[in-house]
């Protein structure tokens, strides 16, 4: 499959910059109330970034009749034959009460309350709600690495940004197991009322994880104002195309910053263990590596499947 | 009619005594008490003052006298009064988790008190979870659910820091290493809630015991009031004890409820095995109207079962021949008549079975028809001993190392362990393990406590709570029967096995390990089937050696294996043929103390097999005391000349895949223990054996091949040679 189009520098003119360069480091200590960490920013420059198609994607989702309840795929058909092709068409319906509401939502209501709608509805993994996320300044990409799947601590915290054109994604990695709770606090800062946290299966591991996390030191949890798990829509729209929709594989088939030295996900917790014998932070370098991808290549992820559906 | 009656004793009837809570009780629920026309008796009244006062109780009256009642009335007045607090109601069975709840509801409907009963377990959807958690002021879940839920805590909002209530239902259920790992477990939910400023009160209501209020201590780990006079009134009660020289306890049994129920008399039969409750509703069906009996078990579905209780609760079946399964407070209503088919394994089953019986003003017998094996023989011939005994003490502890250290690591995955503030739950060892815990990197130092560090999920990698293992579905046709778990299948569903179901005979046609199932096809054949079996140990590493004289004490790792090399087919109880199979061994490594004679004890040809079994079953029932652990929790293996020692040995082993330390404690302090199981056997006045000294509930063999004074002279051999 060959991608022609995409607001990104193309996968094979970024190769070098992210191959492992002599001029590695594992950022510097940063203090806490609680503690220090390692803090390590990147960097990665984007070509363009998404425009602003809020009143295009309002107008989208408003066509989609199966939002209310009782009206599924052959019935919208149905409805849509007979000229009603919006939800506010449906006035004159049996469905206007149901369906006034959801239209006015959509219409009217904050990016917020769109997706608490969908989350309500159970259609989060929708992707034309992504085109809701315009306002790049909010987003806060975010994938985390862990010594294993339950209860045990997060070793590395990858959240991403756009700032000037570029995606900077801040790491927090643990030397230390006693590192984890200043870790935790300085990740959680990021997270602000207006945040958009972009995730890959976040919805069910990162951020449930993180939250109990902080739980167990007897800190609240993060807040933030919607949610888009990429996994879902993704899914959704290449279910049929790719083998499967792993975030590496996924990679695989659209333009993003490609990989040098990486370590599989399911590795993370043998390397880290690694480390924490020998106390040699060069064991974690293809770990740090792996998560800052994870989180780059979220914003490629989501600019590639907005263009593709709005551009 | 071969049956002999041996003994016959009469209880009288005994009128209500009811008593009025002297604590205040709220409006509502005094007007509820009202509307249903409850006078609440003595024992419902101290429990409702002593819990009002803050004080931890243990309700250890008779089935039916009314102890759910003595347990909710306190939860529903604090409930109603204050309209954030909740109580956990953790019960040992789904089936009677799925009882209580219709009536928790009931009274909370009633009640208008808003607290949203609703269960909480494996079967739980995960969409409903969530709002169970927020919403619901009563949870009722079961041990090993609470065990996964301590860890997610934080999802449980407000429920554990308002937690005012843990009732733990059949709480002598929770004994020796399955009750240790209860204690446990409760410290740390004790420590969760504490750490939330909230300190629950313990509402235990249990079978009568011989250590109620040390027992509750133990599992909680905060002293209980046991509360035992019963108010409630009880019907004139019959007991008798019956043998028949000439037939099995099925046979008699089922002769006895066949008589009962002609008498217009509703009866219960309990029965010691799956097996034996289908086939002797079997023999009753044969000869009664049809659907007038039914069988209850284990492994039933749901519905089935429910449909069953319910039945017989309205009068509609006259008689249920059920397993232990009806032992616990599934409310069924009382019966007039109960009969237990052979000794059920502990007093304490005898007084929870016998606690069926007793309707209003009407007269109820309570009949113990003894079986075959040397046990029930023993009573035969003892039956004063029978009437006399005394409920057993549960025994558990929370010193087990192995346990503990499960429990630690789960802990510090819940909340970081610190020494200062912890150590109260978990016992001065608690500290060290920790410090062995963190040399070996599974939890971590950190400013705010040792924090849990391993790869593995510690719920599920320490299997507490025993592996549960597969369960196996029997299929027939398209209908699913019933499920087994692993051990179950693998002794009843051999290919060729007839299963029982519901009165209707099943042969097994095909075992599809890939997918859990056992297929079944239903037969007319009049014949049952019972599996030819043999338990081996075999010796993988010897870890220690101690020599007393001329015998030696061994500690490793051993498998222990059973194999079914075929099984008899039997019609009636007499066997016809015997068949041969070919399956794969079912075996499991565990550890195991095992000791060797290789010297001049005084043994001889013909009393060598017996007096090694008799010391075998002595040892085993010395255990608990030291090792706090149930007697069910440990198995025996004795033979005149192992493969292995190439002596005569005798080995006592785990019965928990990978052992928990039980066999290893039993080496050290083997001298004491076999001291004990002398002062037991040769102090026994019996002649041949008794349940009191060298017959095991447990045995494989019967109780066959057991030689007293042999025994007796084997032991006072190995305490004099450890005293040289």
């Amino acid at each position: 499959m060959t991608v022609t189009h995409s607001g990104f520098v193309p996968a094979s003119s970024l190769m070098q910059d992210s191959s492992p360069a002599p001029s590695f480091s594992f950022g510097e200590e940063v203090e806490t109330a609680d503690g220090c960490c390692l803090k390590k920013e990147t960097v990665f420059p984007l070509l363009s970034e998404p425009q602003n198609e809020e009143a295009l994607v309002r107008r989208r989702l408003a066509e989609d009749l199966t939002l209310v309840p009782g009206i599924g795929k052959i019935r919208e058909a149905e409805l849509k034959r007979k000229g009603i092709q919006t939800l506010h068409d449906l006035k004159a319906t049996r469905f206007s009460d149901a369906a006034e509401d959801i239209a006015d939502i959509i219409e009217n209501g904050s990016v917020r309350e769109i997706f608490l709608l969908y989350q309500e509805l159970r259609r989060t993994s929708d992707p034309y709600l992504l085109g809701l996320l315009g306002n790049t300044k909010t987003h806060l990409y975010f994938d985390i690495e862990t010594l294993g799947m339950a209860h045990s601590p997060i070793i590395l915290f990858g959240i991403g940004e756009i700032e000037e054109g570029a995606v900077k994604v801040t790491q927090y990695l643990l030397r230390d197991i006693a590192e984890e709770l200043p870790a935790l606090m300085l990740t959680r800062e990021h997270f602000k009322k207006d945040s958009a946290v972009i995730s890959y299966n976040g919805r069910c591991f990162d951020i449930p994880y993180l939250n109990n996390r902080l739980a167990y030191y007897g800190e609240r949890e993060v807040r933030f104002s919607v949610h888009a798990d990429l996994l879902h829509p993704t899914r959704k729209l290449f279910r049929d195309e790719f083998p499967d929709c792993r975030l590496e594989t996924v990679e695989e088939y659209i333009p993003t910053f490609s990989r040098g030295a990486d370590v599989p996900g399911y590795l993370v917790p043998v390397y880290y263990q690694r480390y924490l014998l020998r106390k040699d932070l060069e064991i974690l370098r293809p770990v740090v590596e792996h998560n800052t991808l994870d989180v780059a290549n979220l914003a490629c992820l989501l600019n590639y499947e907005t263009e593709m559906l709005y551009g | 009619m071969d049956n002999i009656l041996l003994l016959e004793r009469i209880e009288e009837a005994k009128t209500a005594v009811f008593q009025k809570p002297e604590e205040t009780m709220p409006e509502k629920l005094a007007a509820y008490l009202d509307a249903k026309q409850i006078k609440t008796y003595t024992h419902q009244a101290e429990a409702y003052d002593q819990v009002s006062r803050g004080e931890n109780i243990i309700v250890t009256t008779p089935t039916a006298s009314g102890k759910t009642l003595s347990c909710l009335l306190p939860v529903f007045a604090k409930l109603l009064e204050n309209p954030d607090a909740t109580a956990l109601l953790i019960y040992p069975t789904k089936a009677l988790t799925r009882d209580q709840l219709l009536t928790i509801q009931e009274m909370d409907s009633l009640l208008q008190a808003k607290t949203r009963p609703a269960i909480y377990d494996g079967d739980t959807k995960q969409e409903a979870r969530a709002r169970i958690r927020t919403r619901s002021r009563i949870i009722l879940t079961n041990m090993y659910e609470l065990h996964h839920i301590l860890p997610w805590r934080a999802k449980w909002g407000d429920f554990f820091a308002n937690l005012s209530f843990v009732v733990i239902d059949e709480a002598h259920k929770y004994r020796g290493v399955f009750g240790s790992n209860t204690a446990l477990l409760l410290r740390r939910l004790r420590r969760i809630c504490n750490y939330y400023d909230g300190y629950p009160q313990f509402i235990l209501s249990s079978a009568t015991l011989g250590n109620a209020e040390a027992f509750a201590e133990t599992l909680t780990g905060l002293p209980a009031k046991e509360i035992s006079s019963d108010g409630s009134p009880r019907a004139k009660r019959r007991f008798r004890i019956y043998r028949n020289p000439k037939k099995s306890a099925a046979a008699a049994a089922a002769e006895m409820m066949q008589e009962s129920i002609r008498e217009g008399r509703q009866t219960i039969c309990f029965t010691k095995s799956r097996t034996g409750a289908e086939m002797t509703a079997l023999r009753l069906r044969e000869e009664s109207p049809a659907d007038s009996v039914a069988s209850y078990r284990g492994g039933y579905r749901p519905e089935e079962r429910k449909k069953i209780e319910v039945n017989l609760k309205q009068g509609r079946v006259s008689g249920v021949v059920s397993t232990n399964a009806l032992e616990v407070g599934i409310d069924i209503g009382n019966l007039d008549s109960v009969i237990i088919s052979g000794y059920p394994g502990s007093m304490i089953s005898v007084f929870q079975q016998a606690g069926r019986a007793g309707r209003k003003g009407q007269e109820a017998t309570v009949t113990f028809v003894a079986g075959q094996n040397p046990i029930d023989q023993f009573y035969a011939n003892n039956p004063d001993a029978f009437f006399n005994a005394k409920p057993e003490e549960a025994i558990l502890g929370i010193e087990n190392p192995y346990l503990l250290e499960s429990h630690l690591l789960c802990a510090a995955a819940e909340l970081p362990y610190r020494g200062e503030r912890d150590r109260k739950y978990f016992g001065e060892n608690a500290d060290d393990i920790i410090a062995d815990l963190k040399n070996r990197k599974l939890v971590s130092s950190t400013p705010r406590g040792f924090v849990y560090s391993g790869v593995g999920n510690p719920v599920l990698e320490h299997t507490i709570f025993g592996n549960i293992g597969k369960t196996w579905a029997v299929i027939c046709g398209n209908t699913t029967l019933e499920t087994m778990d692993d051990g179950q299948a693998y002794r009843e569903a051999y290919p060729g096995a007839i299963i029982f179901h519901q009165g209707e005979r099943y042969r097994v046609e095909k075992i599809e390990p890939e997918i859990s199932t056992i297929r079944v096809r239903k037969t007319a054949d009049n014949y049952h089937t019972r599996p030819i079996s043999e338990t081996d140990i075999s010796i993988n590493r010897k870890e220690k050696t101690v020599r007393h004289g001329n015998f030696s004490v061994h500690y490793g790792d051993v498998s222990v294996s059973t194999q079914i090399y075929g099984y008899s087919v039997l019609e009636y109880d007499r066997i016809v043929t015997t068949e041969q199979l070919s399956v794969e061994p079912r075996t499991f490594q565990t550890k195991a103390c095992w000791i060797t004679i290789d010297g001049d004890a005084p043994l001889t040809a013909e009393n060598l097999a017996g007096s090694l079994h008799g010391t075998e079953h002595a040892l085993i029932s010395a255990m608990p005391l030291y090792v706090l652990s149930d007697r069910a929790d440990i198995g025996g293996v004795s033979t005149p000349m192992h493969a292995d020692t190439g002596c005569p040995s005798v080995f006592i082993y785990d019965g928990v895949a990978g052992g928990i330390g039980l066999a290893e404690k039993a080496a050290e302090l083997f001298p004491k223990i076999a001291e004990l199981a002398y002062t037991i056997v040769s102090g026994c006045k019996c002649v041949t054996g008794c349940p009191a000294c060298i017959h095991s509930p447990k045995c494989g063999n019967n109780n066959q091949m057991l030689d007293k004074a042999g025994t007796v002279k084997l032991l006072a051999y190995l305490v004099r040679e450890m005293k040289q």
